[in-house]
């Protein structure tokens, strides 16, 4: 199978969701089944477009499916991004470059099997490179955030191949971009084993944006991850879209989450947020 | 109600290992402050200066404690200190959600 992603790839909502709509196929692919992904149409990517193409690779090579994925080589600024995040190394075997490099923005992309205290460490490390001063209330959600979705990654994905992370600080926007993704069971069905009700990943979507249910099975699983990382983004005034399964929810600039059906299914969760830097 | 006399803290940075992960501190956190409860002492377990705190580590911590306190936070034996806007509001919403969960059961 061989599949052209077509547009720039921004981290918004709207062109993540094309990426995923677009990379289905792929995503359907039965074991074994060898694809190949041109991205070189691609005039951006972003650390969210990374995090669903690293995810996409290492889930290909889980399944034996010899996955390949072309990098767009040009513009520059583009081929020094697909660099820094780590995707040319992974993807081509490419030299791993000088993530210290001061123009660097990117922390690179990272698979994870364990929910550790420091896995947020590379992207604080690199905002501290770029903000002057950063507030210890900005540090305190970025983390947070981070680790309510890894958190949840590690406790109910049940993904073969954990978690992928991607992220970038934008200088102009002044704002930190991070993808977190994973290929396990989806929402709807790692919550309709404790609690009755939930089959479509709408209302799977509904009720862990809401949080509140309990579970008896684990005493740190409550119900609250997911709707912390909407409340603690919203507050920030910052966005948010998670898919899961044919499900997306999305929320932006404080308002109020949304949720609606795909017309695509994605196998997995993914969960995409960008945060301000400066202090509140 | 914040203890006053006696409360013996519990800095969690103390017990966090940042290469393992955040339930193994969370555990050991709450084992040891479970246990001073039970021998009917008081407990301040301050998250000061620690960085993203998630939901879990306060919904393991806070379902040991309630166990000794029998879902009782009223009593003014167990308080947590914050520093950070988030820290309290992840930290308020897991107690209202062990309680919950508490109560259900």
């Amino acid at each position: 199978m061989n599949l052209a992603i077509e547009g720039n790839i921004d981290d918004y909502s709207i062109d993540i969701e094309s990426l995923l709509r677009q990379m289905a196929p792929v995503h359907a692919a039965v074991p074994r089944h060898a694809w190949k992904v041109q991205c070189g149409g691609c005039r951006y990517l972003g650390p969210w477009a990374a995090a669903v193409l690293a995810s996409a690779y290492f889930a290909g090579v889980q399944r034996g499916q010899r996955p390949r994925i072309r990098l767009p080589a040009a513009p520059p600024a583009l081929g020094a991004f697909c660099r820094f995040s780590g995707m040319t190394q992974v993807f081509e075997k490419g030299e791993q470059p000088d993530l210290g490099h001061p123009d660097n923005e990117t922390a690179p992309v990272e698979r994870f099997n364990e929910a550790n205290w420091n896995l947020p460490d590379p992207i604080i490390r690199l905002l501290k490179r770029h903000v002057a001063e950063l507030d210890p209330e900005v540090e305190d959600w970025i983390r947070t955030c981070i680790r309510e979705v890894t958190q949840n990654t590690i406790d109910h994905s049940q993904s073969p191949i954990g978690g992928v992370m991607a992220a970038r600080y934008l200088a102009a926007s002044r704002e930190v971009r991070v993808g977190i993704v994973d290929r396990g069971v989806g929402i709807a069905e790692s919550l309709s084993t404790r609690v009755d009700g939930v089959t479509r990943a709408f209302d799977a979507l509904r009720r862990v944006v809401q949080g509140g249910y309990s579970s008896r099975s684990r005493a740190n699983n409550l119900g609250q991850g997911i709707s912390n990382l909407f409340l603690l983004v919203r507050l920030a005034r910052g966005r948010i879209c998670l898919f899961s399964d044919d499900g997306v929810a999305s929320s932006q600039s404080g308002s109020e989450p949304s949720i609606r059906t795909l017309d695509f299914r994605f196998p997995g969760t993914a969960v995409f947020f960008a945060l301000p830097t400066d202090a509140p | 109600m914040v203890p006053t006399m006696d409360a013996r803290p519990l800095n969690a940075a103390d017990f966090i290992d940042t290469s393992a992960s955040v339930l193994e501190s969370a555990n050991a956190i709450g084992r040891e402050a479970a246990r001073i409860l039970r021998d009917g002492g008081c407990v301040v377990l301050s998250v000061r200066g620690v960085r993203g705190v998630p939901s879990s580590f306060f919904n393991v911590v806070l379902s040991l404690v309630a166990e000794a306190l029998a879902n009782d936070f009223s009593d003014g034996r167990f308080a947590v200190e914050t520093d950070t806007k988030t820290q309290r509001m992840v930290y308020e919403r897991s107690l209202e959600a062990v309680s919950r969960a508490f109560h259900q059961n």
